[in-house]
């Protein structure tokens, strides 16, 4: 403690003491209580945004080259960084949350009703802006998720009639979403919405003081007056109590999940992208309007939902704060609740049984795992979003799904006629060993003219792995010809080489597997895989060479290259073909049919 | 007995609360206090590879070669190879030498002349030894002299860029 003296000295200057008994010695009539928490929890989070989000400015770049790699950087290379992040994520969340349950325990215990419409409409002012902060850092760092998703929230903005035409732009900055957009958001962010939500904050308390708590409608004047006490320390203690469950909460969870950054924002990209959890009941309320309609859900309704809350008090004026007196604006508010929960869960289901966005998924997350393992030997001044179009790996898999995807199934992704071998796994061990096995089979070569090789299925265990090995190597340069290694007697004594030339690249009756799953070879069936030293007439593959640009083709050969190596390896089966037995075919078009299994 | 709840209360209340502030502030301060052990900024300053030993003469004719840093980083940009400067490297009994070519009198760029076997600025006309020193005109000091090692065959000079038409050779 400090002596006394240096304390009356600082009174006499300050008047800190009335201004502490001020904060601290105010009555609560019925006494300290649990009840009491949500508010103050929200104005804690809050400060904690303050905080945190300061430290994320530190690091943080608002352009669109730069926003993406300086938030990637934060979490890789600044010790605490990912945590300060998802604490600040999280406790985004977390305060929608709080400031949620608050406004339904106004509006459940009645304490909206005069006198306290001042605290009501500033609390649902605070509101908004809670869910403003949240719409806007949501694209800060400038990902995937980010971009896509507050697109669809500006661009709501532009079908408000009459206005929107000028409404969108002014939201996003410019005529299209860019740098600008970045550095208006980021000056709403971290300028605008804090000094709106303090001032805010210090109306909100001064009316709260002006009017004190709203205890439980179920105490009689005089219970309350009985167990009256002073807000310090009994509601302080609980206040922080409270305060420090939810802090520990957000800790673990910032700690154990982190906040999410996909890949950077890619505008050339087709990503589905999903808002925060807190807006999907929106997002679900805009699929049931279409055409002219539109403008019905996404500003009809939640325009009219947002006045009626804001002119609650005025609306509903009778004295009595009893439930049982006020049912049809607890009902309303409570089938607005119903609705609200409805829709989220139509959106998550919605999103759970469909099997494009799980793939789509999948190829998100392993496009940001790459963007982060890039990012981590520096990015160029060109931008993240540059560097990863200029990534073979990235570039060859994005062109993948758009020139190849329509004929090949690649790791459980399939066309809606599959027209090509899948290349789950392709020239991998397991993906060799299939082929020599069921060639012909409905995931292989059975969809497509390619016909004529037998299969391996009887071979012997030991034999089949010793000839895979061998296609296996093949790739391998500064190999000792192929009559010196081990094994390669077998090729003979299968046949194999009656149909494919494994010294040079010439045609027989099969492709030739000179060099066969390198890169050159790749490159080559990419290129021109009709050409007649590798599927000549049966081939029904377009010749890339005069499709694709040389740095595209490379890129795809990087790309197929890599399927080797990825988990999805494992769906071939490593002892039996659960597919049916291969049998002669009589046209493509069956095999094409058969379904998928 | 009911003073003795209160100051409890107190008490509790101020261990919780600082507790609370402490868990969400203790990440806040490492992140903001990162710079201490993080090298953000790279390139400048370090050692960079130059050339290979084997292409410096023998006989101890300085060559002139360019210091470009590789991939300079600053914080997550990874900039493209920039030249930083150039240097005279040259082979003396004691092992590779490098100097500046930035002249230490107004900071023209130095030449060798073959001819006379000397440093020359063509501004002013300083003319400094194979050794830097100042042989004759207004060089307030010899040719600033870099440190140099030789890894794998390979020398590396630590550019650096120093004070113009001071006497003392201090950094820039
Ligand atoms: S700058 Fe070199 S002599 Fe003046």
């Amino acid at each position: 403690m400090l002596p006394k003296a240096l304390l009356d000295a600082l009174e006499q200057r300050t008047g800190y003491r009335k201004l502490l008994s001020e904060a601290l010695d105010e009555r609560v009539p019925g006494g300290a209580s649990w009840a009491y928490v949500l508010g103050s929890a929200t104005l804690i989070l809050f400060l904690i945004q303050l905080g945190t989000g300061l430290v994320l400015a530190m690091f943080y770049s608002p352009s669109a080259t730069d926003a993406w790699a300086s938030v990637a950087y934060l979490e890789r290379a600044v010790p605490a960084g990912a945590l300060v992040r998802g604490i600040h994520h999280h406790a985004a969340g977390a305060m929608v949350v709080m400031a949620g349950l608050h406004l339904l325990q106004v509006v459940l215990w009645g304490a909206y009703k005069a006198p306290r419409e001042g605290n009501w409409i500033t609390g649902m002012m605070l509101l908004g802006l809670v869910l403003s902060f949240a719409l806007t850092g949501y694209l800060l760092p400038w990902d995937q998720t980010g971009y896509w998703a507050t697109k669809v929230a500006t661009s709501i903005a532009g079908t408000v009639p009459v206005v929107g035409q000028y409404l969108q732009p002014i939201a996003q900055g410019g005529n299209d979403y860019g740098s600008l957009t970045l550095t208006r958001f980021y000056a709403l962010h971290v300028i605008a919405f804090p000094i709106a939500t303090l001032g805010l904050i210090g109306a909100h308390m001064y009316f709260f003081r002006r009017h004190g708590v709203t205890p439980s409608a179920r105490l009689s004047a005089e219970q309350l007056a009985r167990r009256e006490e002073s807000f310090w320390p009994k509601q302080v203690l609980i206040d922080a109590v409270f305060a420090a469950a939810v802090v520990g909460v957000l800790i673990y969870v910032a700690a154990t999940a982190g906040a999410p950054l996909q890949a950077p924002a890619d505008p050339s990209s087709n990503f589905i992208a999903r808002p925060e959890w807190y807006f999907l009941f929106l997002f679900q309320l805009l699929k049931y309007f279409e055409g002219p309609l539109q403008v019905v859900g996404t500003v009809v309704i939640p325009g009219l939902a947002s006045t009626f809350l804001l002119a609650l008090p005025f609306i509903d004026r009778k004295p009595s704060r009893r439930i049982m007196h006020r049912l049809p604006f607890v009902g309303a508010l409570a089938a607005g609740l119903v609705c609200i929960g409805g829709l989220t869960l139509l959106a998550v289901r919605h999103d759970a049984a469909d099997p494009t966005i799980h793939a789509q998924k999948k190829v998100a997350a392993r496009e940001a795992a790459r963007a982060r393992e890039l990012a981590a030997q520096g990015v160029p001044p060109q931008g993240a979003t540059w560097m990863m179009a200029n990534d073979p790996l990235t570039r060859g898999e994005r062109l993948f799904w758009r020139e190849c995807a329509s004929c090949h199934t690649l790791e459980g992704r399939a066309p809606k006629k599959p027209k090509a071998p899948d290349l789950t796994g392709y020239l991998s061990k397991a993906w060799l060993r299939q082929v020599l096995r069921d060639p012909d089979s409905h995931r292989l070569f059975g969809l497509t003219k390619v016909e004529g090789m037998k299969s391996f299925a009887k071979l012997p265990e030991a034999e089949l792995t010793q000839l895979v090995d061998l296609l296996y190597q093949l790739r391998q340069p500064d190999l000792p010809p192929l009559e010196e290694r081990p094994g390669a007697a077998l090729l003979d004594t299968h046949e194999c080489t009656d149909c494919h030339d494994f010294g040079e690249y010439y045609a027989l009756e099969g492709p030739a597997l000179f060099r066969y799953g390198s890169a050159e070879w790749i490159r080559k069936v990419v290129d021109d895989a009709g050409h007649e030293a590798f599927y000549g007439e049966a081939n029904d593959m377009p010749a890339f060479e005069t499709r694709l640009p040389e740095a595209d083709r490379a890129a795809a050969v990087a790309f197929l290259l890599s399927l080797e190596g990825r988990a999805e390896v494992g769906v071939w089966p490593t002892v039996d073909d659960p597919g049916p037995v291969p049998t002669p075919r009589v046209s493509t078009s069956t095999a094409a049919d058969r379904p998928e299994q | 007995m009911a003073e003795d709840r209160r100051t409890l209360l107190k008490v509790l209340s101020g261990v919780v609360g600082t507790s609370v502030v402490g868990a969400v502030a203790a990440p806040a301060l490492r992140a903001v206090l990162a710079p201490v052990s993080l090298r953000t900024v790279t390139g400048v300053g370090e050692l960079v590879p130059v050339v290979a030993l084997d292409a410096i003469p023998s006989d101890g004719t300085p060559v002139n070669v360019p210091v470009v840093v590789e991939a300079p980083m600053d914080a997550w940009t990874r900039q493209p190879p920039t030249t930083v400067g150039a240097v005279y490297l040259r082979r003396t009994e004691a092992g590779v030498k490098a100097w500046s070519s930035i002249c230490p009198h107004l900071g023209c760029g130095i030449d060798y002349d073959a001819a006379a076997g000397k440093f020359a600025c063509p501004c002013h006309e300083s003319w400094f030894d194979t050794d830097g020193a100042v042989a004759s005109g207004p060089a307030p000091r010899g040719m600033d002299a870099l440190e140099t090692r030789v890894v794998d065959g390979m020398v590396q000079v630590r550019f650096e860029k120093f004070k113009i038409g001071t006497a003392d050779k201090e950094p820039a």
